[in-house]
């Protein structure tokens, strides 16, 4: 059984509204995941999908991972509030922030290569990656009170992205059937594992894409971090190859 | 031993070359994952689930074929299409369960488990101790016009006492789904459905207990080894684990034991 070292890109602090998740103690997961080897977790707070300021749940979050190096923030960003361009400069001067996150489909924007303008302004000179998940759960399940599939569609996500050879994105929650129409129209782009899901995953990536493309997310607390761990430990390609999604990808990119 | 409660063969009109071909890289895939066994049937996403008659025998001559050249390896259920007669399926029955060496059934989303029309093939299935896979989900989005949700399998368990059913997708099911059949002591659950989110399935085995939990993947729409790890993230006993894993699917298969 394969056990690399892990960054695990994508996880989140706090609780989804809609279900208790027991993993939403920070310190039981980072011993979880520490368990599994991951050395380090870009974090998010759940708090910022839902509320008005997400700068609030940001801020929040920060001081509750202010003493556990382990959790490296990745604040959300919402393009239409009035002072996120203050409260980025202030993330990046002050928590030397590496990574954000974007949710236009929450927060009611239109992912385009105009709403991204002043965003990549910012954060291609300085090295911060844009990581936007395609959904935040499987929209069949969903809560009802949300009408719609709240998911990006591929296309809008081709235009916007490709607009932007020269930023850094990382595409959270995408679905194996969708990364074919982004893969090569979007070669700034990293694809996290945390949602795809065909028959030994990554051997699939390799015979169809390339490992180099694909980074490790356990999408924790949401999803029980053995899942994605068992694509990387049950997997039966080249050990270096494992080791670059598990954390070599994304090293190479912070 | 491990046994995997809900798993497809994407086959369709293949012959028999092509059917071990598949049958092999499944064995494969056991191998990589630990899975000693599994139930076996059609996979709708490589032909149609609204087959007629005549693709109905050829589905089950291809499952008849797979427990020939792997008879320990998978149980095999046979997929009814429930808009066809009535006597056309009761006959595929007969031959292939009763008579056959096929365990049992899966039904899915063509009828909902409410209608009518699957009364007499019901009965059958009742009086021959033929067990039945029923697909189901609560869905807000996506959903099927004649999908079952949780809500109608307890329906369907209430009408039917003495069939053992096995309602799929605890995931899509939820924790809503889950006190839908509480009750209805003939239905079971297993594990297969969706991303690997968690809490549910500790849900399920508080409300349930462990003797009403059947790991299943739903390969190849899933990866087993990501799916396992719903059962490997939960605090259970190791006799609690065995029931999960293994020896409540013996219970609710037994023909092919």
């Amino acid at each position: 059984m394969n056990n690399p070292k892990i960054i695990d890109c994508s996880v989140w602090h706090g609780q989804w509204p809609f279900c208790h998740l027991r993993y939403s103690d920070l310190a039981l997961m980072e011993k979880k995941l520490k368990s599994l080897n991951v050395e380090k977790a870009f974090i998010s707070p759940f708090e910022s999908v839902f509320a008005q300021d997400p700068h609030e749940g940001n801020f929040r979050m920060l001081g509750d991972i202010k003493d556990k190096p382990f959790f490296q923030p990745a604040p959300v960003i919402d393009l239409l509030l009035g002072n996120w361009k203050e409260n980025l400069e202030k993330l990046y001067n002050d928590y030397k922030i590496k990574m954000i996150k974007i949710i236009p489909n929450f927060h009611m924007y239109n992912l385009t290569e105009e709403s991204l303008a002043e965003l990549v302004e910012f954060t291609s000179p300085r090295n911060i990656i844009i990581a936007v998940p395609m959904r935040m759960e499987d929209p069949r399940n969903q809560s009802p009170l949300l009408k719609e599939p709240m998911e990006l569609p591929t296309v809008v996500v081709a235009k916007a992205l490709s607009f932007y050879p020269q930023q850094k994105f990382i595409l959270n929650n995408i679905y194996w059937g969708e990364i074919n129409d982004l893969y090569y129209i979007l070669k700034n782009t990293l694809f996290d594992i945390a949602m795809i899901e065909p028959v030994n995953p990554l051997k699939a990536i390799k015979e169809r894409y390339s490992v180099d493309r694909f980074v490790f997310s356990s999408n924790c607390p949401f999803f029980y971090p053995e899942g994605n761990w068992n694509k990387l430990s049950y997997s039966d390609i080249e050990k270096n190859e494992i080791e670059k999604i598990a954390s070599g990808n994304i090293e190479k990119l912070i | 031993m491990i046994i995997d409660a809900h798993f497809h063969c994407p086959f369709g009109k293949l012959n028999t070359g092509e059917l071990k071909k598949e049958c092999e890289k499944i064995i494969s895939e056991f191998g990589r994952s630990g899975i000693d066994k599994s139930c076996v049937m059609h996979s709708g996403s490589y032909g149609t689930f609204y087959h007629d008659a005549d693709a109905q025998m050829e589905i089950a001559e291809c499952l008849v074929n797979i427990i020939k050249m792997y008879p320990d390896k998978f149980y095999a259920l046979l997929t009814l299409n429930g808009l066809l007669p009535s006597e056309t399926l009761i006959d595929s029955l007969k031959r292939y369960v009763v008579n056959g060496p096929l365990t049992g059934v899966k039904l899915t989303t063509q009828m909902n488990a409410r209608d009518n029309r699957l009364e007499g093939v019901c009965r059958f299935m009742e009086e021959h101790d033929i067990p039945v896979l029923w697909h189901c989900w609560y869905k807000t989005t996506c959903k099927y016009q004649f999908e079952s949700d949780p809500q109608d399998i307890a329906f369907f368990a209430k009408k039917y006492p003495k069939i053992r059913i096995l309602m799929a997708h605890l995931t899509g099911c939820g924790r809503r789904g889950v006190q839908d059949i509480k009750n209805c002591s003939n239905v079971s659950i297993d594990t297969s459905g969706s991303q690997p989110f968690d809490g549910y399935l500790e849900y399920a085995l508080k409300e349930l207990g462990a003797d009403r939990v059947l790991y299943g993947s739903d390969y190849p729409c899933r990866d087993i080894p990501a799916q396992l790890g719903r059962i490997q993230s939960v605090d259970l006993s190791p006799e609690a684990r065995e029931k999960v894993l293994c020896s409540n699917a013996l219970k609710f298969y037994r023909k092919g034991n």
